[in-house]
């Protein structure tokens, strides 16, 4: 997961390495991404999210389709 | 014989306050100090936190390359937060930390494109300061990240 200028340098960067498939994510869902991941790694308690939570997080932020799918 | 389970917790958590107290990831030989944990017990401990994707080991060893989102050692991306610096493996683990942190941030970057410019991201509760137009760019598709993560 890169930082880019703009949409333009990450099209560039995209198309000269090949990856067709790859996404990107305005800096707000990538901050809210952020947070419902990481929010609680440093907690005793901490475990690491299922599969069904994990795509449970990404479909809250809108994050669907075939890119976010896990299995 | 010592549940393994509960081994595996204790690293966990030895880690976190290492990263709490010292602002950085420690060595195998540190967990398994202040753990009073033998180190070929750790090293085997860290062996199966890195297989349930908890962190990663540097290739070849038994040291952690990233207790995700916190990277040991100097990366591409630089976080300041809660007074300390941080390195990340890549720009959603820079935001993980501020959020792992639950702190104000400045992430510091560079596009990735072959402009290079530096790229400073500000986070602040739910504020953002950044140039307009910045973006995060995902290359692979999510069931793909762990396939090599280090890429990813």
């Amino acid at each position: 997961m890169l930082l880019f200028r703009s949409e333009e340098h990450a099209g560039h960067w995209r198309d000269d390495r090949g990856f067709a498939d790859a996404t990107t994510l305005s800096l707000e869902t990538g901050w809210k991404l952020a947070r419902a991941w990481y929010e609680r790694k440093l907690e005793p308690d901490w475990r690491r999210h299922s599969l069904e939570e994990a795509e449970a997080v990404f479909a809250e932020l809108g994050l669907t389709g075939d890119f976010w799918r896990l299995r | 014989m010592t549940d393994p389970a509960l081994v595996d917790r204790d690293v966990r958590v030895t880690i976190t306050e290492c990263i709490r107290d010292r602002g950085a990831v420690p060595s195998l030989a540190e967990v398994a100090s202040r753990a009073a944990i033998p180190e070929s017990d750790t090293a085997d401990s860290f062996g199966r936190l890195a297989a349930a994707r908890v962190m990663i080991l540097r290739p070849g060893t038994t040291e952690i390359l990233s207790f995700n989102p916190f990277a040991a050692g100097p990366t591409e991306f630089q976080v300041r937060a809660g007074g300390r610096d941080w390195s990340a493996l890549c720009a959603w683990d820079a935001f993980g930390v501020a959020a792992a942190l639950r702190a104000d941030a400045v992430v510091l970057g560079h596009c990735a494109d072959v402009c290079g410019v530096p790229l400073e991201v500000r986070l602040a509760g739910d504020a953002i300061g950044a140039l307009d137009g910045v973006v995060m760019q995902f290359a692979l598709p999510a069931r793909e990240w762990w396939k090599d993560i280090v890429f990813t």
